[in-house]
């Protein structure tokens, strides 16, 4: 997304809403051009972000997409290829692990299994050499933050797996860095568990009021927690925005794609107006009519996108000329809270339409191998060009 | 009819089955090799030495057909402490693969250290390097430390053409030639256990370490060393047990003045005859092992179940 200049809210101390968006603060992690190769197999390529503090940040994409790589680059385990790494305005690019104000929290928790709870998390402090006092202030003081003050005599080893978990954040929090940097932390935890474990970081993240880099492969972790993220792809980063930017505004047919689900048509530009862009589709019987928002010439190709929660899905036939089809449902998937039909059309294709069962007996009765109609607003799709 | 013959079936089954014999296979094999061969040698060291063949006395006298007496003797364990020699040897081997096993200790910890930070293809190629004199005979590389440390061997040569000594120094038989073929011939068995633990660690707790403030030195220090601890124990006691009753290293390599307790065996069994002090000196040896094996595998255990995760 291009930065906008919006109206300046009243300010409070402090916490500033979407700082990206406010040209006077800087940023406070800077990352100029960042490579990394192993042995000449690019796996983070030319990665330029700006994050600033306080945020929570979200790198999001498929396993191997080099967001672990360059997570492993924030916190020193590994050295660029070339570019450059700005801490708080202080060039990071070659400070060794040990020197540079950034923690992490590991995958596997890494923590230390010949060493207690209390150990594993005084163990940043001694390195400081503070007083043993202090040390032990601060260790229950994180301790009391994770709820986990009375496990502190205990071995990793007779934790549970969200024990665990709440230790490795501890350990992580407890030298008070600026930056805490989180590997997949809900990768070993069950789905119930997660999700609560997802919105109680959070609550601690604005609590500590300290800077989180999460890597994920989930897409609605992501959504959910981060203020902004990056979606990358193959070592590059295709997208930078906040979640609802990402889902509203992809600007890829692979980021669409990636985050949520969508239905995607491909035509070609068939008339311009003012405010409106006609494309036929070959899959498609009526013609699109999508907001002007791109520069691609008629006769041009691109791609439609709408999301399934945008389709409507319905008996009686649309008055309108423009963004509707008829088909019939194929598969229905049943989720409690909504519902995901798939509706074949005559040419073969098969879009998403999900509706929200507001009612506890839906009045809509729709089944399979019903007719139906599906349709869709015009300024609810978007053009991709990519 | 049908009933004794599943009776008999079900009793001889254990016996029948193939998994049976498989768990059966090591007990066979220890019972065959050690449990008997010991008794046959503590049998041995309670017998009185005789001049015919077998040099010792019989353990039973037949006093009637079905009765039999039973005799034996401790003379020989009397004998072992009321000479000084004994002892003295005890002590001599004890020391030798005390610093043999420090030695070890000492290369092989960084040496695994070491090979434990290559990437795969290079810790096979330094593992292979490390296991391929083993394809050598064990004799052919004792000899070949011999040329090595001769007077007119190759590195007294090589020191007095870069002029460091003019005269050769005396490097062969003595502490020095001994404790130097040990450490050669033990030292695999000193890395390959360390190493075993090396790779097993999680290599994100030297990183987590790192991440939280530690230099190198106190990664190593508060997370590799402790870590470690289990491939360490394991390497020193493989090191060790064998190197007190190393034979053959002192014999070609070592001088006359230190007379290690593998020799003193040979010398009863081959040079005096007499096997029941052969037999009381290895029994003493097993029960000297005994006692530091015991401890360490203790040790061991307390360390796996604090490990164990």
């Amino acid at each position: 997304m291009d930065r906008q200049k919006k109206p300046t809210k009243p300010k409070r101390p402090k916490i500033t809403l979407e700082p990206w968006q406010n040209s006077k603060i800087e940023p406070y992690i800077v990352l100029k051009n960042l490579s990394k190769n192993y042995d000449g197999v690019p796996a983070v390529q030319d990665c330029t972000l700006d994050i600033y503090e306080g945020e929570f940040y979200s790198l999001l994409g498929a396993s191997g997409c080099g967001k672990s790589t360059l997570l492993r680059l924030l916190a020193g385990f590994e050295k660029p290829s070339s570019g450059k790494l700005f801490i708080g305005g202080q060039d990071m690019t070659h400070v060794p692990s040990y020197n540079r104000p950034v923690n992490m929290m590991f995958q596997s928790y890494a923590l230390f299994p010949h060493m207690s709870v209390e150990q594993n998390i005084a163990f940043g402090l001694k390195q400081e050499g503070l007083p043993r006092e202090e040390i032990k202030n601060r260790v229950y003081e994180v301790l009391d933050l994770v709820q986990m003050s009375r496990f502190s005599k205990r071995h990793p080893n007779r934790l549970s797996g969200g024990q665990q978990q709440r230790v490795a954040l501890a350990r992580s929090l407890v030298k008070r860095p600026k930056l805490i940097l989180l590997d997949e932390p809900m990768a070993a935890l069950d789905q119930k568990l997660r999700e609560e474990t997802q919105f109680e970081l959070v609550n601690i993240q604005e609590k500590v009021g300290i800077t989180f880099i999460m890597v994920t492969h989930d897409q609605e972790e992501a959504m959910t927690m981060s203020s902004r993220l990056a979606i990358m792809e193959e070592g590059w980063i295709q997208q930078i925005g906040t979640p609802h930017e990402i889902y509203e505004f992809p600007n890829s047919a692979y980021v669409a794609d990636f985050i949520g689900s969508i239905n995607l048509f491909e035509g070609v530009i068939t008339g311009v107006t003012k405010e409106m862009v006609n494309i036929k589709c070959p899959m498609l019987s009526h013609t699109l009519s999508v907001p002007t928002n791109t520069t691609v010439p008629i006769g041009g190709s691109v791609t439609v996108a709408v999301r399934p929660e945008k389709l409507e899905i319905g008996i009686d036939k649309p008055t309108y000329k423009h963004n509707w089809e008829e088909g019939i449902i194929e598969d229905i998937g049943y989720y409690g809270d909504m519902s995901i039909y798939h509706v074949k059309l005559p040419s073969g294709q098969t879009v998403m339409a999900s509706l929200l069962n507001l009612d506890r007996i839906s009045i809509q009765q729709l089944t399979w191998n019903q007719s139906v109609y599906v349709s869709w607003q015009p300024e609810n799709s978007i053009i991709l060009t990519t | 009819m049908t009933f004794i013959k599943k009776k008999l079936l079900s009793f001889f089954s254990p016996i029948l089955s193939v998994r049976s014999w498989v768990i059966a296979t090591p007990y066979v094999w220890l019972g065959l090799f050690f449990v008997v061969p010991f008794f046959v040698v503590l049998r041995v060291s309670l017998s009185e030495e005789v001049l015919g063949i077998p040099p010792y006395t019989d353990m039973f006298l037949w006093v009637d057909t079905y009765v039999a007496k039973i005799i034996f003797t401790f003379e020989s364990y009397t004998y072992l402490i009321e000479d000084d020699l004994y002892l003295s040897s005890y002590l001599t081997s004890l020391k030798f693969a005390l610093i043999t096993t420090i030695v070890a200790l000492l290369l092989g910890f960084p040496m695994a250290i070491g090979i434990s930070n290559l990437n795969k293809k290079w810790q096979i190629i330094m593992l292979l390097l490390i296991m391929l004199p083993f394809w050598t005979s064990f004799l052919i590389r004792i000899y070949a430390w011999l040329n090595l440390l001769t007077p007119y061997g190759l590195i007294n040569s090589f020191l007095i053409y870069i002029g460091v000594i003019t005269e050769p120094l005396r490097l062969l038989f003595n502490n020095f030639s001994v404790t130097i073929g040990m450490v050669y011939c033990y030292l695999p068995f000193m890395i390959l256990p360390i190493y075993v633990t090396l790779e097993k660690m999680d290599p994100s707790l030297q990183e987590a370490a790192s991440d939280l403030g530690a230099k190198p030195f106190t990664v190593f220090k508060s997370i590799i060393l402790p870590l470690s601890f289990p491939g360490l124990l394991t390497g020193s006691l493989l090191v060790f047990i064998p190197c007190v009753g190393e034979f053959v290293i002192p014999e070609i390599l070592g001088g006359s003045d230190n007379i290690l307790i593998g020799r003193l065996v040979w010398n009863e069994f081959f040079l005096n005859h007499s096997w029941p002090t052969a037999a009381a000196l290895s029994i003493a040896l097993l029960v000297i092992l005994f006692i530091p094996i015991y401890g360490l595998q203790k040790l061991q255990k307390i360390f796996a179940e604090r490990l164990e995760s």
